[in-house]
């Protein structure tokens, strides 16, 4: 990776790859400030969107609409789903390939069923 | 993807398109407006070995229900009838067998253009057929898709000729490939009988939710709410739904849990799978306070398997 620091605290990064379509353009260079997204060069207007609204609206972890400590969350998700008897895990599309085979992991642990963004 | 178990599809890189294509066809696609740098960067103006002159040294036909944003990117525009693309592809393929159907058009296109557009790809060096999601989301869904790969199988004996599907998510086609690697099957897979069991209409989300059937849900990294059919993503709201997604989205506003997680390629490195299979690793710019999405899963799993033992041992 070549990051070049610049002088007003901006990070430059060269050949990123965009997560937004399947095209995952591997050349766009991204400016960071103060852990936001400023300038995105080489991307496409869908781009632009991915990563200049990068840093908004992050999820927070909530049970049932309230905020909750990190392990609170993810304990009540694994009471929820040791405790189903026909799970369904969907989605994949949007992640990385680890994060895939942890799925298909639970899946095989559960019992459940397992759909990717290719079935719609 | 059932059409390409059914048909079987001859596959190349993006790279062969952009050095050797010199006639690309898109169908149901409109790359301006869904892959906008799909057509510099490799099938319309981008510059290769054997198409030095990059857009003008192919020719480039859009076959879509109606003008698009794409259309002023390509050299001919052909609008057929909604819901006739299996027709049409149908008379492409009798044309390209030699055989004229009896009539004068086939979903208001005329023989004649079709005739020609078929002589075009059996004269290409390397001919490629991209589909979008007029094909594939349109009335009879995998036999549309099935429809091209027959086409292009057909023009194989004519010319270099490709069928290539335009993928949408960045990653959907590594959900695919993953999932085959690991359970032998791309999608709608069940493991209820504890080995992995492939049923599309059985397995499959839209099918399984508006059946009502499942009795808790986790979705990761995908919007059902936003993208599903209504009848079948508002069984969601009825059962317990955990998300794992790095922002607020309509699926998180609904869940009854929120695992906030990483961005992958925003806020953490990972591979991803592009649309012709290549893998690439994905870089990170922006820290998150949250891990990436694989370390509350594996969590999930050795929590599940506490509670499993904790209830055989009582």
């Amino acid at each position: 990776m070549t990051a070049v620091k610049q002088d007003e605290g901006i990070t430059v990064t060269e050949h990123v790859v965009c997560p937004f379509c399947a095209t995952l353009c591997d050349d766009l260079v991204i400016h960071v400030q103060n852990n936001q997204v400023v300038k995105v060069r080489n991307g496409c207007n869908l781009a632009r969107g991915v990563f200049e609204n990068a840093h908004k609206e992050w999820a927070t972890p909530r049970v049932n609409g309230k905020e909750v400590p990190y392990d609170s969350a993810v304990e009540e998700a694994a009471r929820i789903l040791a405790a189903s008897n026909n799970p369904l895990i969907y989605g994949l599309a949007a992640t990385d390939v680890d994060a895939q085979k942890k799925c298909i992991e639970l899946a095989d642990l559960i019992g459940a069923n397992l759909d990717n963004a290719s079935s719609v | 993807m059932v059409a390409l178990q059914l048909g079987g599809a001859p596959a190349a890189t993006l790279g062969e398109v952009k050095n050797r294509a010199d006639l690309v066809i898109f169908w149901g696609s409109n790359p301006a407006e869904s892959h906008p740098r799909h057509f510099t960067r490799y099938s319309g103006s981008a510059k290769g070995r054997m198409n030095p002159r990059g857009r003008k040294d192919r020719y480039i036909v859009l076959v879509d229900i109606r003008p698009t944003p794409s259309v002023k990117y390509a050299d001919e525009f052909i609008q057929i009838k909604p819901g006739h693309d299996y027709e049409v592809l149908t008379a492409m393929r009798m044309l390209t067998n030699g055989n004229r159907p009896d009539m004068d058009s086939v979903g208001d296109v005329a023989i004649q253009t079709l005739e020609r557009l078929v002589q075009r790809c059996k004269d290409a060096r390397l001919g490629v057929l991209f589909f979008g999601q007029g094909i594939t989301e349109t009335r009879g869904k995998h036999q549309n898709s099935m429809a091209i790969y027959q086409f292009g199988k057909d023009m194989s004996r004519h010319s270099k000729f490709l069928t290539l599907p335009m993928r949408g998510h960045y990653n959907v086609v590594g959900s695919g490939n993953t999932m085959c690697w690991q359970t032998g099957y791309p999608f709608a897979v069940n493991f209820g009988r504890g080995y992995p069991q492939f049923n599309p209409g059985e397995f499959s989300v839209v099918d399984l939710l508006k059946r009502k059937e499942p009795d808790a849900a986790l979705i990761v990294a995908a919007e059902p709410m936003d993208h599903l059919p209504y009848e079948a993503a508002r069984h969601l709201e009825n059962i317990p739904t955990i998300v794992l997604d790095p922002r607020e989205t309509l699926t998180t506003k609904m869940a009854d849990v929120v695992i906030p997680v990483k961005h992958a390629g925003v806020s953490v490195e990972g591979t991803a799978y592009r649309m012709d299979h290549i893998p690439i690793k994905m870089r990170s710019v922006l820290n998150s306070p949250w891990p990436k999405d694989d370390e509350p899963l594996s969590t999930i799993i050795a929590r599940i398997k506490a509670i499993r033992k904790e209830e055989a041992e009582t």
